[in-house]
């Protein structure tokens, strides 16, 4: 059994807190689409989304900041060249591989903790769908204020739709994200890794291992 | 100025006792002209009267030395009148004349013009300006002061026999035509103000016969039948099913008691050509404080801006969506007439054959869609295309009881009652005429089109939409999925989460099966 640490304080604190958000903004969000579903009032409703809105950017902000600081962002998001090519060999892995018993063609290192599939999701929804989202939020969120940007960009009903679309993206993002979370060694094992940070391998031999991020 | 110079008869120092009563007129001729044909001159008031001929500068008299305690019965208002202006507004004549106000605010960034004027058109109204009152009093109820000024420069020499009529203030043209709003402390600017926010106009025969009533006919006897004031009873005699609703309502029992304390009769517009916006002014007239009331309402200056107050509080009203053309002419954004109409489109017979191509006396989305892609290519950037929410037949109960729900979802859906009745205000020589529109037109119309729009539910999916997809046929089918437009997302949208769903379903059995 092999112990590494991949995920360090900060960052499961952030992801977590992040879950939350993202969570009832979903939430919220599929009410203010199709009021037919009637879960909280309206009015309440849409400030909510708003204000969550509002900690989701700063949570995104916060995460760019200690990414890019840290170095993190570098060493686990960007995709290279030898990331593409790995690519289908990571996906033919979870349809085919899997099923056999076959080994995960990928190992997380504390030099890399995500393989190609991981940081193309990854760094399309973090850089992406994320800000696309929020700065379509802050625009919906004062129309009165950011009417200039809105006409400029298309009108309301253009980044109405652009924010539903991403809102749709995050959505199937977010299922994928939490069934692949249960593809481990056991159902929970990602998950638990997320929770200590630890991400325990096995069939090697005992000793722990640090990352810096 | 030396003594000899008004006491010309002095010759040698020292002089004469007794001398002769200079002539002011010797210097001040046009004001001793003017103040000849003034009440007080054909009274034969002599200048020292009111000034200190030895002290010019000193001992002036002000009107309220000698006209201390006017009444002023007949004055409608008259202490707001007294206080705000000066005697010679009415009794004088007046050569400039503008109403200033002064706020000041000295925390910084707090009222940007931004803030004053959301739709940024160089001029503060009605609603911009209780906005900005309300926003004021709410974020720094104690740290800022406005100051109200109605200046008037003109000659105090002439004042009238009688005073002027009150048309000379509230009439279109008249004093006080211009205001201007002084904002001071962090950020100092100037901003106009629409004056007719705190001067009213009031109604003038002239303007009656392009009112609602006065085009109908309606003579001045039929309800002014004798120097009493109107009383509901002459409006129920035309009224009466209006009147049946209204009378047993809380707004009749208290306060609105009166048809004439919410409506004005001599107004020039009829009800239904109002814009909200001026809907809202009558609701206003007495509940000042409505946008405090309605703090709780998101993007609450969007929805007054819009939306009439019986949107939400007549829930048994009728409401519609109309859209209306502007055309930007030398005057600003004015209702596209009938002489743009035909500059553009040959008419021939009605104008609406223009846009009801097929004459079967409805719009569908694609005779709309044409109809507004011409237009737009003839006066490119210099039409706006728009749409507003109104109440198309009012149902007199403002206040049902109990009713204190948040009814936000009667508008924000798909369902919502205004998009079963729609209509295309189209100018005639002289009227506007309604045309019916029918079929799910909006989220199917380009933004190219449609780029002012902004409106509700009109681009989220309903079942009803999904069950076209499933069930029609043929060309049905293909006209139900080219009017789906921005439903599409939607649509779209719930397919990929269903294939994602049914994916990680049939990925978790092969995990089963495989003991994976």
């Amino acid at each position: 059994m092999k112990k590494i640490y991949l995920h360090p304080l900060p960052i499961r604190i952030w992801h977590w807190i992040n879950a939350i958000i993202i969570l009832l903004l979903i939430i919220t969000g599929i009410q203010l689409r199709f009021s037919a579903i009637d879960m909280l009032e309206y009015s309440w409703t849409v400030s909510f989304h708003k204000y969550l809105g509002f900690a989701l950017t700063g949570s995104f902000l916060f995460w760019l900041f200690y990414c890019t600081v840290s170095g993190a962002f570098t060493k686990h998001y960007v995709v290279r060249l030898r990331d593409i090519q790995r690519m289908p060999i990571q996906a033919l892995y979870y349809m085919y591989g899997l099923f056999r018993g076959k080994p995960n063609p990928f190992t997380a290192t504390p030099e890399e903790k995500f393989n190609a599939l991981q940081k193309l999701a990854y760094l399309t929804i973090m850089l992406a769908a994320t800000p696309i989202i929020i700065v379509s939020g802050i625009l919906l969120s004062d129309i009165v204020v950011f009417l200039v940007f809105i006409k400029a960009l298309g009108g309301l009903r253009c980044i109405d739709a652009i924010h539903v679309v991403a809102g749709y993206f995050f959505i199937i993002y977010l299922l994928i994200h939490i069934y692949m979370a249960t593809l481990g060694e056991r159902v929970y094992s990602y998950i638990k890794t997320m929770v200590t940070g630890y991400e325990i391998i096995a069939g090697e031999d005992s000793h722990e291992e640090k990352g810096d991020h | 100025m030396a003594c000899s110079d008004c006491h010309q008869d002095i010759s040698a120092i020292p002089h004469p006792e007794q001398l002769k009563k200079p002539l002011c007129a010797t210097c001040h001729s046009s004001a001793v002209e003017v103040y000849g044909k003034s009440i007080h001159g054909i009274r034969r008031m002599a200048c020292d009267a009111c000034h200190n001929t030895h002290f010019i500068t000193r001992g002036k008299k002000d009107c309220i030395e000698c006209h201390r305690g006017v009444a002023h019965a007949s004055l409608p208002s008259s202490q707001k009148h007294l206080e705000a202006l000066p005697c010679l507004t009415c009794h004088g004549t007046v050569q400039k004349s503008a109403i200033e106000i002064g706020i000041s605010v000295h925390r910084a960034g707090l009222i940007t013009p931004e803030l004053i004027d959301p739709d940024r058109n160089a001029m503060v109204d009605k609603l911009e300006w209780d906005n900005l009152l309300f926003l004021l009093s709410k974020q720094i109820p104690a740290d800022y002061t406005i100051k109200k000024e109605y200046r008037v420069e003109g000659d105090v020499h002439s004042i009238m026999r009688k005073p002027a009529q009150c048309t000379r203030c509230h009439e279109g043209k008249g004093y006080f035509s211009k205001a201007q709003l002084k904002v001071s402390g962090a950020l100092s600017y100037v901003i106009p103000m629409n004056a007719r926010v705190f001067i009213p106009l009031l109604p003038s025969i002239k303007d009656y016969k392009k009112t609602v009533h006065g085009k109908k006919g309606i003579q001045c006897s039929a309800c002014h039948t004798s120097q009493k004031q109107v009383d509901d009873n002459v409006c129920i005699g035309c009224h009466r099913g209006l009147y049946t609703v209204y009378k047993d309502t809380p707004h009749a029992q208290k306060g609105a008691t009166r048809c004439m304390d919410c409506h004005n009769p001599h107004l020039v517009k009829p009800y239904r050509e109002l814009s909200s916006h001026e809907r809202v002014a009558v609701c206003a007239s007495c509940h000042k404080n409505y946008l405090h009331t309605h703090e709780w309402l998101p993007h609450t200056y969007l929805h007054f801006k819009y939306l009439e107050c019986s949107t939400c509080h007549s829930p048994y009203s009728e409401k519609g969506i109309v859209f209306h053309m502007k055309a930007h002419g030398k005057g600003g954004m004015t209702p596209l007439s009938y002489k743009d109409l035909s500059s553009i489109f040959e008419i021939q017979e009605a104008p609406r054959r223009v846009v009801d191509t097929d004459n079967n006396g409805t719009l569908d989305a694609k005779e709309l869609h044409d109809f507004f892609i011409t237009l737009k290519k003839h006066l490119q950037d210099k039409v706006s295309i728009n749409a507003s929410i109104v109440v198309t037949r009012i149902y007199h109960d403002h206040a049902v009881r109990g009713n204190r729900k948040r009814v936000c979802k009667e508008c924000h859906s798909s369902g919502a009652p205004f998009y079963d009745s729609m209509y295309l205000a189209l100018p005639d020589r002289d009227k506007l005429i309604y045309l019916p529109v029918k079929g799910t037109s909006l989220s199917m119309l380009p933004i190219a089109v449609f780029v002012d729009l902004v409106l509700l539910g009109e681009t989220k999916a309903t079942l009803e939409d999904v069950q076209g997809l499933l069930m029609k046929r043929g060309d049905a089918w293909y006209t139900h999925v080219r009017s789906l437009g921005y439903k599409w997302i939607d649509l779209i949208g719930i397919i990929a989460l269903c294939c994602v769903v049914a994916g990680i379903i049939i990925h978790i059995g092969l995990r089963i099966g495989f003991r994976r």
